[in-house]
Parts: C-alpha cells; structure tokens; sequence
C-alpha cells in the first residue's frame, strides 16, 4: 500500500516492509477498503446498546478437576 | 457386514460392538480407511490420512482388547481431527500455506484426553483457512456429502463432511463464532459447542483467546455426549447426563423470530415442527426474546477479528502473501478497529452474558434456528454463492455468534429435510457447564424423531 493510498483509507501501516506495501495492488487495496468500510460501517450498531454500569470482563465458571460421567440412553 | 455398513453406524453402535468383541479395532480402523479412500476424492474432507500409524494403533488396541483391557466406550474408535489441532509429530496445517510443513511438538489437550481413552486417528480434516478465512486454494474446498455441488460451510467444514458421510465416526471441530454448528447443521450432523473452558483449549492454532471452543462433532446427539465426556475433565454441574430422562418437566424458552431473522421457509416449518415435537414429548413452551443477533455479530466480530489480529500480527507483516485473500482481508482491516469499540464489543458481551444467563433461569433451554437457510450451491472457491453475490458468511452465520460470546453450551441437531433435499437442524442452548444434561434433552428430541438418522447417499 503506498503513502497515496493509506491517506486515502486514513491509516498508516507502520511496520510494513516497502516491498509489502507496493505488493498491494489497487484490487487489493479495493478488497481491503470494502473489508474495512462494512466493519466500520458495523461498529454503530454497538453505539446503540444500553451500557450503564456494565463492566467489560465476562467471568466464566471454572471447571473443576475430576471427569464427566459417561451417559446412557 | 460389509465396511461400508459398518462405517455408517453411529459411534456409541460400533463401541458396543468393540467391546463384545464382535468387531475389532483394526476391522474398524480398515474400514473406515477404505471409505477414505473411496470418498475423499470427491469429498476433498481430509488433509491428511494417516493409514500406517491408525493400522498400527488399531493392531495394538485390539490386542489390548484380547488381553482384557477395554479402555471405554472409545477404545479403538477411528476419529478425526480438524487440522487447526495440534497432533505431536503430525503434520497440523491450519488449512493455511504458512503452516504447510508444521509439525507440533505436542497433542492439544482435547486430543490427549481422547486419545487416552482409545480413540484412533486416521486422519486430519480440511477447514476454512486458519479457522478464520475461506477455504486456501492449496486445499481446495470441501464439498457436501448430501450435494457435492453445495457447501458444507465453515470454518470446520472437512470434520462435517468426513462424519456425515461414514468418513470418521466422529471429529473434534473449533467454533468461534459458529464455526463446528454451522458446517454440522449443513451437513445434518450433530455439533456441541461446549460451555467455554470446559473442554482444555490447549494446543489449538488460536482464532480468538476469549471465543475459540473444541467441540464434539458426530451423527447423533448421544455420541457427541460420549466424545464430550471422554474429552473433559470437569464435573458436569447438572449431574443430570441419563440421556433417557425425557423431556416432561422442561421447560423450552422458543425464540420470538424478528423481521431481521431471515429464515428460509423449510427452515422455519422445521424449526415449527421440532418445537411441535418437544411440546408433544412434555415440554412446557415459552415464547423468548433474545438480545439482538445482529448486534451480538458485530461485537463477535469485533472480538473474534481484532484477537485474531494480534495472534496473526507478525505473520500478516512477514508472509502476507502467503494467506489467503479472505483471512488477509479480515486480519488487516482488524487492525483498524479502534480500541474504544473492542472494550465496547467486551461490555456488550457482558450485557448480553448477563441477559441470557437471566433468561436460563427461566427456563431449562433455549430453541432457535441453526442456521437460516440450508446448504446453498457453492462457487468453485468453495466459499462464495454460486451465481450469487454477497457474503456466504452472512447467510449461514445470524443465529451462532451470540452463545460464542456469552460462553453457554448449545447444541445443533438435525431436525428435517428441506425442499432441496438438503438437512434442516435446531439449535439447543443450556446452563453453563450443564452439557449433558442439555444433551439429555436434545437427546430427547433426538429419540422422538428420526432426523439423525438420516444419512446421505454415500459420495465416489
């Protein structure tokens, strides 16, 4: 991807050799805008969701140490 | 009988048989490689066979066997892997060119557990590349034992095929978001998606660190329960695993289907019909709103893509070209997902763990569609729709990702035939850590009908 174009999408990809960059063709970079345009695109639906007082972890239960009984049936 | 007979039985079927001596585990092992053979050349569900060493360990658990030594109801089954499990000292691809000559150094832990208990394997199953992207074209894709003009879907695709179609009496596939439910569904097998953490995820090529589940994939809903059981090492909480306990008494939660619910309208009279069923069997229903599938997506997606991202970042810097476009295109635009959103998909997720966990202590599961539609004839990549346009990923994908977030155990059986002739299935979702007895329950249904019973034509 070069300069041009990574200004366009409005990203920079710092720690991409040369060689990757100009690897990406105009078809890909096409692919890749399309990508990135239906997941941004997608992201406001997350802005619509009630989140007062919700923390971010999940907690799980925790398994414990012995086997799961075989079934019958 | 013939070996072809032999490799359609349901697994816990040819466990009695082993044990009574009436089949050894070379016959079976013989067998089953000689469907391979027939098969796979149409099927394209293996990556790898490994005839000599899956002759040798069924020499060596026969042999056990005449010594008086039977480990279970596994001892000498052959089974599959999905090539994204690590196997020491085999070949694990992950589907993808970059991994084309690994060779791991350890066997993940599900697969040790199984092993253990005298499972044999003969083979590893093609996938979706890395568990993430479309079928790599070194592979090819895998293509669907009841059609094999259609999809099996992804992104454990070759586990699917290779146990519908009399391949392998059962494999171990990943979901992520979907990924073991959705091929099974297609492909009219049964699938567990296990309560998240139960089955040990060690040694699996990670898609994302908080999604990724190993799941039992099998014929019917009472192998898949003898997999999960010699695959754990926990307790199941609900002590209630006796698959013949019926279903009076329970209570089913029936998802309310939206106008954004695109179902097919097979999908929907079978869904109808299996609900008809569970009431018919003693079940109480119960109309249920669940939290919204589209958001639940995109918030999986954002966690599923930006994980996947770290976990692939030097790859995706060092060998771009090596990955195929699907999984490229997914893992570089998963770098510019702000940080914001990726905390945000997280709170979401805790909102909607705590909504379903809610709705769980309402009723004793959940019923929805597995997949909307069924398997759709497929484009020569395997992946996108045949004359068609649009994400394959968004037909197939509506009804999954949510339980990947929230972590509950569910469950997809067969539970019809569409017009097409192609396999129908029902979604069963439970407690945490309840999976048997959400398997008692499918099981349930699954003795009241006779969808899993139904098996495609056999392919080659």
């Amino acid at each position: 991807m070069d300069q041009r174009m990574a200004a366009e999408l409005g990203v920079k990809l710092e720690g991409y050799s040369d060689a990757t960059r100009l690897r990406h063709s105009r078809r890909r970079l096409l692919e890749l805008q399309q990508q990135l345009g239906d997941l941004l695109s997608s992201l406001a639906q997350l802005d619509r969701v009630p989140l007062d007082g919700v923390p971010m972890a999940v907690e799980y239960p925790r398994p414990t140490t012995s086997r799961l009984p075989p079934v019958t049936g | 009988m013939d070996g072809r007979t032999l490799c359609s039985l349901p697994l816990h079927v040819v466990a009695e048989l082993v044990r009574s001596k009436t089949v050894s585990p070379l016959e079976l092992v013989e067998a089953t490689l000689a469907e391979i053979e027939r098969a796979n050349p149409v099927l394209n569900c293996f990556i790898s066979v490994f005839a000599e060493q899956a002759v040798a360990r069924g020499r060596a658990l026969t042999e056990e066997l005449a010594a008086g030594s039977y480990r279970g109801p596994l001892h000498g089954i052959p089974v599959s892997l999905k090539d994204n499990i690590e196997t020491a000292g085999v070949l694990t691809t992950g589907g993808s060119a970059v991994l084309a000559g690994s060779v791991p150094d350890r066997d993940a832990g599900s697969w040790a557990n199984l092993a253990r208990s005298g499972a044999v394997l003969v083979g590893k199953n093609n996938l979706w590349e890395l568990a993430f992207g479309g079928p790599h074209p070194d592979y090819g894709p895998t293509w669907n034992p009841w059609d094999t003009s259609r999809t099996c879907g992804g992104t454990s695709s070759g586990s699917a095929s290779a146990v519908a179609a009399g391949l392998s009496f059962a494999s171990l596939g990943t979901d992520t978001g979907g990924s073991a439910r959705v091929p099974a569904s297609l492909c009219g097998i049964v699938a567990l998606k296990p309560t998240f953490g139960l089955v040990p995820g060690s040694g699996v090529i990670p898609v994302s660190y908080s999604m990724d589940h190993v799941c039992p994939m099998s014929r019917n809903v009472r192998d898949a329960s003898l997999v999960l059981s010699a695959m754990t090492s926990a307790p199941d909480q609900s002590a209630e695993g006796d698959l013949t306990r019926g279903l009076a008494g329970i209570t089913v939660g029936v998802m309310k289907l939206s106008g954004e619910d695109v179902v097919s309208e097979d999908v929907l009279s079978a869904f109808r019909g299996a609900m008809e069923v569970l009431g018919s069997e003693g079940a109480s229903l119960r109309e249920i709103e669940l939290p919204d599938l589209s958001t639940a997506g995109t918030a999986a997606r954002v966690v599923m893509d930006a994980e996947a991202s770290d976990f692939h970042r030097e790859l995706l810097r060092t060998q771009p070209d090596a990955i195929g476009v699907v999984a490229r295109n997914r893992l570089q635009a998963a770098e510019f997902i702000p940080a914001t959103y990726y905390v945000r998909a997280q709170r979401v997720r805790r909102a909607m763990t705590d909504e379903v966990e809610k709705l769980l202590t309402t009723v004793d599961v959940i019923a929805l569609p597995a997949v909307g539609v069924t398997a759709f004839q497929a484009a020569s990549d395997g992946f996108g729709v045949k004359g068609g346009e649009g994400s394959p990923l968004k037909r197939i994908g509506r009804f999954s990702p949510l339980f990947n977030l929230t972590g509950h155990p569910a469950v997809v059986l067969p539970c019809g035939i569409g017009s097409d002739g192609m396999p129908v299935s029902l979604q069963l979702v439970g407690r945490f850590m309840e999976d048997q007895r959400l398997l008692a329950i499918a099981r349930g249904y699954e003795r009241a009908t006779d969808w899993s019973s139904r098996v495609p034509v056999p392919a080659g």
